[in-house]
């Protein structure tokens, strides 16, 4: 199957999977498609991640601060066996939002505050500015914190004895693009540290591939976005990837489009 | 991560026996050295773990459930689970979605087990409104860059694709209940779930 061929469909079928509203004619279409492309299972499962993330999405609320006893104590007393029944309850103070009275002298707390602050517009004024100038920074600290992690997994995966650096060179009029592809053998993430690589447009995606001997095309090992650091690790797909393949490559494609080997390539190590 | 978790629990512990073994634990431990330090029975790694995900499975169980009760009941059970069967596998994705995945289908499970659709479709009606009533300024200043990547990619979508989605992922609604309950054809709802996902998904193309 190559791209003309393709369902045009595919992404619909790998949402509608997800979601579990496939149809059986859709569900045959889609076994076909896999046992053809076992790598898009990786693909699918993309969907059912982002499925996934709509819990992070929710505004979080804590609950009670004595469920963490209860759970611990629960551990405690059922170490690595059944599970118990019923929930264990350990007797508490009622929380403070189910004591009417705490939340009522509460209230009058914090009326109290706001017409005091009514007095102090300067200095709120003065705090927000602060607490402004604190997300700012704190945005960049994260950035940076993101950053360092990046180039620690990266170094991390360099320290393993057992580390395979592929060296790659762009390739079609993009020679100026270096870097270092870093794999561990049974690991399934890999690291890629690179110079000068374009950050590309929003609908567009980098893909890496292995040239794996006795297979019949490069296997598809995830997709990437370029970073202004130039230090990218992913989890790939396939073991294949990082079974000692025989060549690494990387493409562009559409975003949109299939996994499929498209031959518009970015970047290729040497053949061993 | 997992790297970083070779380098804190040291290599030649990796393929031995984790049930004698010591885990050091600090806030920055990566999540599947707590795993296996709670594999082992350490409950400071259960406390950890609970610490780092407990709002996040209270709050899915509570949107699912609309029960704070409930809710706290399956936030035990779900970290009890992990506790006790030790069935989550670093190598097949996160431990927060591990958790996720398992927070819904039990919260589900819950709801169907009530066996009462009417009362569960007046809940869902009444979440539905208090949701809309939370796009006020954020209380919770520290959620992570995770969460509002996901709520920019939500709030992306046509609020009809969303609304499906959302009931489709926290109702355990079939398509044709989903269908009947918006008044909406079953093609409608195919439809608008996919394309919603679809468009979740290249929204955090990057990301997953």
């Amino acid at each position: 199957m190559n791209r003309g061929d393709f369902p045009e469909n595919w992404q619909d079928l790998l949402a509608g999977y997800a979601l579990n509203n496939l149809s059986a004619e859709e569900v045959e279409t889609l076994k076909q498609l896999l046992a053809q492309h076992p790598e898009f299972k990786a693909e699918l499962l993309a969907y059912k991640r982002a499925l996934d993330q709509l819990p992070v999405a929710l505004p979080l609320q804590d609950p009670p601060e004595s469920l963490e006893d209860d759970l611990l104590e629960a551990a405690k007393q059922s170490p690595h066996v059944a599970l118990p029944q019923m929930r264990l309850r350990v007797s508490r103070i009622p929380p403070l939002r189910r004591r009417p009275w705490a939340i009522a002298s509460w209230a009058i707390v914090a009326t109290a505050l706001i017409v005091l602050g009514t007095d102090n517009w300067r200095l709120r004024q003065n705090l927000a500015d602060r607490q402004a100038q604190l997300r700012d920074s704190k945005a960049v600290i994260e950035h940076l914190q993101q950053n360092i992690e990046n180039a620690n997994i990266v170094f991390s995966t360099l320290r393993q004895p057992t580390s395979q650096v592929h060296t790659m060179q762009g390739t079609n009029g993009l020679e100026n693009i270096s870097g270092r592809l870093i794999i561990v053998p049974g690991h399934s993430e890999v690291a890629l540290v690179v110079k000068n690589m374009p950050q590309q447009p929003a609908d567009k995606i980098y893909r890496l591939w292995a040239v794996i001997v006795n297979q019949d095309g490069p296997v598809y090992c995830g997709q990437f976005k370029a970073n202004e650091t130039g230090a990218m690790h992913w989890v790939v797909p396939e073991s294949a990837c990082v079974a000692n393949p025989e060549q690494m490559m990387i493409t562009i494609d559409q975003l949109e489009a299939p996994p499929l080997f498209n031959n518009e390539l970015v970047m290729r190590s040497a053949t061993s | 991560m997992y790297i970083a978790a070779v380098k804190q629990v040291g290599l030649d512990d990796m393929g031995s026996d984790s049930s004698n073994r010591e885990y050091s634990l600090a806030v920055d431990t990566p999540d599947e050295v707590l795993v296996e330090a709670a594999k082992a029975g350490q409950i400071e790694a259960l406390r950890e773990i609970y610490r780092r995900y407990a709002r996040l499975v209270y709050t899915l169980a509570l949107r699912i459930l609309g029960n704070a009760e409930e809710a706290e009941d399956v936030t035990q059970e779900i970290f009890l689970t992990l506790w006790h069967r030790q069935h989550y596998d670093p190598k097949r994705g996160s431990l927060q979605r591990f958790l996720v995945v398992l927070t819904r289908s039990r919260s589900i499970d819950r709801v169907r087990s009530h066996n009462s659709r009417h009362r569960f479709l007046q809940r869902w009606r009444t979440l539905n409104r208090d949701v809309a009533a939370e796009n006020a300024p954020f209380e919770h200043a520290t959620l992570d860059e995770q969460s509002q990547r996901v709520r920019e990619a939500l709030a992306g979508l046509p609020a009809a694709e969303r609304k499906v989605l959302e009931i489709a992922y926290y109702g355990g609604l079939s398509q044709s209940e989903v269908a009947t309950e918006l008044g909406i054809p079953l093609g409608t709802v195919k439809t608008r779930s996919r394309q919603g996902l679809k468009k979740l998904r290249r929204a955090l193309s990057d990301f997953l």
